[in-house]
């Protein structure tokens, strides 16, 4: 289940991602899927 | 001088160059933080690591799911008009101690599903503060409810980011479960809450007769229905936090996104579904910094572990009783507020946690976690007061609020304190 919730959350936040992002909030991004995608990805 | 002092200079030196260049501006925490963390690498000689630096954020995974899960829910009772609504009932109290009661729980409900105190800010503080301004409530007091309001939100159970920063410390090699934490959360922030409830009904809020008018969805006189997901959800957390032997409902984040999906059938107001799906991404990217900044202090934390910093530490206090080295950290993590605001003091309050070990006493852990909220709210710049000035405009000085903030932190710190010393004996509030 957490998989999911995690690809879910991952999908709300590129939404965000084609907004214009000045750089901090984009590692600010970055950071947050990172870890994320890879436990929708199942990887962790 | 020792190799891991030396290491631990160089992280310790990003920080502080990071915190005094930038301002201690929120938006550049996390890249200050992983700064850090790569800088502590390079100095050991070890080169980027990777691993290591994308590993520490995995400690915390679980538990940032239930915050980005609560605050998507938030933002959707929020935008569907439900929050508005029970703003308006809040308010709309006559006698000043029921009006301060209502107003600060509704201050202090979203930082309680998610654990941030910019989750109240974003969501009650606009409300909060035009009622405050509208009655005639001096700018400092506005403020001073509004954080304080925001800040016990974030320490009332069930989410609270101090507590769960503090709980992934005291793993040493895995990172400690965020479970056990209700009644000891609760227990922790109760009295501060009362503390502060007393003096604002006495000296911020004003007399019922001096409200200016009702809000927009008092006047529509809306159905109650569309509070019926947040009372649903604050019901299956509660029960699943109080009896987790026999209630299981799939956790913080199932319970959040049901919600969510309960409430965008059951809204205030209709709105087209385009606008839905915006509440839904606007709600996952609102605490976007908060949850990064937390991402990358893991980064430091497994950072400084890789490179024997904490081996160094565990080394240290061996001779030392465990309360004692808490109390000493949680004694630091105050001054470190107010320089850096969360990095410094973050990372002191793993460290604090470490000696009790891992599947530490819940009841110490929360304890230790008052001195980071602490530290959070007294900070001048970087803060929750921060927040409040750019997020709502507010015009209120640090003194200013400081003035009646004192007393819930001193309250919440004294229990901190006491949670620590006699955590063994308050076992009784882990369930």
């Amino acid at each position: 289940m957490y998989f999911i919730i995690a690809a879910l959350l991952v999908l709300l936040l590129l939404a965000r991602a084609g907004k214009k992002c000045p750089l901090p909030e984009l590692i600010a991004l970055f950071l947050v899927i990172a870890p994320l995608a890879l436990r929708a990805l199942g990887v962790k | 001088m020792r190799e891991e002092i030396v290491i631990a200079l160089a992280m310790l030196a990003v920080l502080l160059a990071g915190g005094a260049i930038t301002k201690n501006q929120r938006r550049y925490t996390p890249l200050i933080l992983l700064l850090s963390a790569i800088a502590g690498s390079l100095a050991a000689g070890m080169g980027l690591r990777f691993r290591e630096i994308v590993e520490g954020p995995f400690g915390f995974l679980d538990a940032m799911l239930s915050v980005l899960c609560g605050m998507v829910f938030l933002r959707v009772l929020h935008d569907g008009g439900a929050l508005g609504v029970l703003f308006s009932r809040a308010a709309r109290r006559k006698s000043r101690g029921a009006r301060a009661l209502c107003l600060m729980l509704f201050m202090a409900l979203p930082g309680m599903l998610s654990g941030s105190a910019l989750a109240g800010i974003l969501i009650s503080g606009p409300l909060v503060r035009d009622e405050l301004r509208k009655a005639g409530v001096h700018e400092n007091k506005v403020g001073q409810f509004v954080v304080v309001g925001a800040f016990l939100g974030m320490m009332l159970p069930p989410a609270c980011i101090p507590a769960m920063v503090a709980a992934n410390g005291a793993g040493s090699v895995l990172p400690t479960p965020y479970t056990g934490f209700f009644l000891p959360l609760l227990a922790l922030t109760l009295p501060a809450f009362l503390a502060y409830w007393l003096l604002a009904a006495r000296r911020v809020m004003p007399p019922a007769q001096s409200r200016t008018g009702q809000t927009e969805e008092t006047r529509a006189g809306t159905s109650l229905l569309c509070l019926l997901p947040l009372l649903l959800v604050l019901a299956a957390v509660t029960l699943e936090n109080l009896f987790p032997a026999r209630v299981y409902l799939g956790g913080m984040p199932v319970i959040c996104l049901a919600g969510s999906l309960l409430s965008m059938l059951l809204p205030a107001k209709k709105r087209p579904l385009r606008d839905v799906l915006t509440s839904l991404s606007d709600g996952a990217a609102d605490l976007l910094l908060p949850v990064a900044s937390v991402f990358a202090l893991g980064a430091v934390i497994e950072v400084s572990s890789m490179t024997g910093l904490r081996g160094l530490f565990s080394a240290a206090i061996l001779p030392y009783a465990p309360a004692a080295v808490m109390l000493a950290l949680m004694g630091l993590m105050l001054p470190a507020g107010l320089a850096l605001a969360f990095p410094l003091a973050g990372w002191l309050a793993a460290y604090a946690v470490f000696p009790i070990g891992w599947m530490a006493n819940a009841v110490m852990v929360a304890g230790c976690s008052a001195a980071l909220g602490a530290a959070v709210l007294l900070a001048p710049r970087g803060g929750i007061l921060t927040d409040a000035r750019e997020r709502l405009g507010l015009n209120a000085s640090w003194r200013g609020v400081m003035a009646g903030a004192w007393l819930p932190l001193t309250v919440l710190l004294a229990c901190g304190v006491c949670f620590v010393l006699f955590g063994d004996a308050l076992r009784i509030l882990i369930v």
